[in-house]
């Protein structure tokens, strides 16, 4: 029913809630379908296991199955979701921490067999300041514009602004030795590579 | 970076504009200047080139399926939803039986229904005048007694018989009473007697009795001389003074305030005498009669005294060592009301004897010129030497202030220092 375009109109988000508010289950499918990657992805870039992602973002969509008679659409579905995601992401992190105190700073996953490039973005990622970095990764992995973002953490968007550009030049500090070296190594196997042809 | 003053876009604003954040005016503005200038091309290369590099970091996309745990979760949604459906089919009951969080409202409605009627009572009854519940109050028996006796008497003191004999007391006087009613029966009669044709002879005043007091403000030119005659008018008239307050210093208006005790036959001529100190401002005069008041005074009085007659011929019986002792306390509480009553009476005798009038004499100062003023070296050595006892002072001020809250400031903030900074800390880590 909800397969995406409705005569070349997508179905709003909340125009779904509203429906799954009213007891249509295809309506949380696609809502289910919409979102599973991106909550996912939000949890698997802040957490180390992946499983715990995934149970997470299941508890997610928990969270929206029994808050939905009292949802009403005053904003942005998204935005909702991701507020969900933040409480729990943040009750994993308090439950993780009373586990191990030894561990004082909320640090980026360690995650295996990830590429070279996205292993400096992370290494880079991970020495910001973490209001900073949070900003800054709902920006361009949640893809949240600055009024949902200021909504989420609840900070004036000249803050929310601010604060995103002073993250994006400290990751272009941190990240720009790295890019000089990969350019240099890039640089060297093709002119390698064009003397081995030479020589052909 | 890009310096403000020389780009009509601020680096924000570009970035905003490459993130879609901008309006459509401030982004066309943001392109136009973008395509002139290399050096916010610059930065906005920069910028894309973060974006492009943090994109390089790729998360498997996730295949999850809706699970037992949401499947469950969902059914139960569904059942809530239907018993929705069929409730609001059932709108009609509802009118006639509301929703349950209703009841709480509806039961405190009803609550505050009940303590209102429970209460209503009561409030009503303090309206009624307390003189209609004095027999439910045992130390006041001796009064209302007094105040029957009271009226007797006046009707005596007019018809020249007893119209009304005084009420026997209750209570534990009461009971002792009628334990020896049979031997004391006629003795009684003939102290009745007696105490109620003396009562009658006792208790009216020979005129009425009046608490008089009198009000006046007055402005004077002549404030000194205007106090020492007042003080003469005071003397010649056997006056004497309750208080005197004296405000203002010689270079302003003075005002005195005083509270004089005059003999009541000798206020007029005294006012009269007073109010030729000065201009008169105000003048007041009011009487209270204290007549009923004296009268009902006295006839308790005395019947507290016949109380305590009796009472005491009573011990001199053999009885109960348990009598006896309750005899004591009866008398005890009978001396005391006595005690009271009498302080009482001779308070009301004086405010009778001596009127009160409170007299307020405010100078009628015109500032004088000043022909020679103060030097400036004066002035300034004077404002040298107030300038300096101030800075002491303040000095002073501190020191004592840090002596007698500085261990405590300094206790608590080394108690709240450290659960202060870890719930700062904590708060700031809450999220990230």
């Amino acid at each position: 029913m909800y397969g995406g375009d409705v005569g070349n109109t997508m179905i709003s988000d909340e125009a779904l809630m509203l429906d799954f508010q009213r007891g249509s289950r295809e309506a949380f499918e696609e809502l289910f379908a919409r979102y599973r990657g991106a909550i996912h992805g939000f949890f698997r870039r802040r957490l180390e296991n992946n499983e715990r992602a995934e149970d997470l973002a299941q508890e997610t969509f928990l969270a929206l199955i029994r808050a939905v008679s009292r949802y009403q659409p005053r904003a942005q579905l998204r935005t909702y979701l991701y507020g969900i995601a933040l409480k729990l992401l943040a009750a994993e992190r308090r439950k993780h921490k009373s586990a191990s105190l030894d561990e004082c700073d909320h640090e980026l996953p360690v995650i295996d067999e990830i590429p070279d490039r996205a292993l400096w973005v992370r290494q880079s990622l991970e020495k910001l300041d973490g209001f900073e970095r949070e900003i800054l990764m709902l920006r361009e992995y949640e893809q949240l514009s600055y009024a949902e973002i200021s909504q989420l953490l609840r900070l004036p968007v000249n803050t929310v602004r601010s604060r995103l550009f002073r993250a994006r030049l400290a990751l272009k500090g941190h990240l720009e030795p790295q890019m000089k070296l990969h350019r240099a190594t890039t640089a060297s196997g093709t002119q390698d590579q064009d003397e081995d042809e030479a020589q052909q | 970076m890009i310096k403000k003053n020389s780009h009509p876009i601020e680096e924000l604003e570009l970035m905003a504009y490459l993130d879609g954040e901008l309006s459509r005016e401030r982004a066309a503005a943001a392109a136009a200047h973008l395509e002139a200038c290399a050096e916010c091309k610059a930065l906005a290369n920069d910028l894309r080139g973060i974006s492009l590099e943090l994109a390089t970091w790729q998360i498997e996309s996730s295949d999850a399926e809706i699970t037992a745990r949401l499947s469950v979760a969902l059914e139960d949604h569904d059942r809530a939803q239907q018993k929705k459906t069929d409730n609001d089919g059932r709108s009609g009951l509802r009118i006639l039986w509301p929703r349950r969080r209703v009841w709480p409202w509806a039961l405190a409605a009803t609550g505050l229904v009940l303590i209102v009627t429970a209460s209503l009572p009561n409030m009503l009854r303090k309206a009624v005048p307390r003189a209609e519940f004095s027999s439910l109050w045992p130390k006041e028996q001796e009064i209302q007694q007094a105040q029957s006796v009271a009226k007797g008497t006046t009707a005596y003191s007019y018809d020249g018989q007893p119209s009304r004999a005084p009420t026997p007391g209750y209570g534990t006087m009461g009971r002792l009473e009628r334990s020896h009613q049979g031997t004391e029966g006629l003795l009684r009669d003939q102290v009745r007697a007696t105490e109620t044709k003396a009562i009658g002879e006792f208790l009216i005043p020979t005129g009425p009795m009046v608490i008089r007091t009198a009000e006046l403000a007055l402005t004077t030119t002549d404030f000194d001389q205007a106090r020492t005659r007042m003080e003469e008018i005071l003397r010649r008239h056997n006056g004497y003074l309750g208080d005197l307050n004296v405000s203002g210093t010689t270079n302003s208006a003075r005002t005195l305030t005083t509270t004089l005790r005059v003999p009541a036959g000798q206020l007029d001529a005294a006012m009269a005498e007073l109010k030729m100190l000065g201009h008169v401002d105000s003048e007041s005069q009011k009487g209270e009669e204290v007549s009923q008041q004296y009268v009902d005074l006295q006839a308790r009085l005395l019947n507290a005294r016949n109380s305590e007659r009796r009472l005491t011929d009573l011990l001199q019986r053999t009885g109960k060592l348990s009598d006896v002792l309750e005899v004591e306390q009866a008398i005890e509480s009978v001396r005391e009301n006595i005690e009271r009553m009498e302080a009482e009476k001779k308070n009301l005798e004086k405010q009778v004897a001596f009127s009160t009038v409170s007299l307020k004499v405010v100078e009628d100062y015109k500032e004088r010129v000043q022909v020679v003023p103060d030097s400036t070296s004066r002035r300034l050595r004077n404002a040298a030497v107030e300038g300096y006892q101030m800075m002491v002072a303040g000095l002073i001020n501190l020191l004592l202030f840090l002596a007698s809250w500085g261990p405590s400031l300094l206790l608590w903030a080394a108690i709240l220092f450290f659960p202060a900074r870890w719930l700062w800390r904590k708060g700031r880590r809450e999220l990230f």
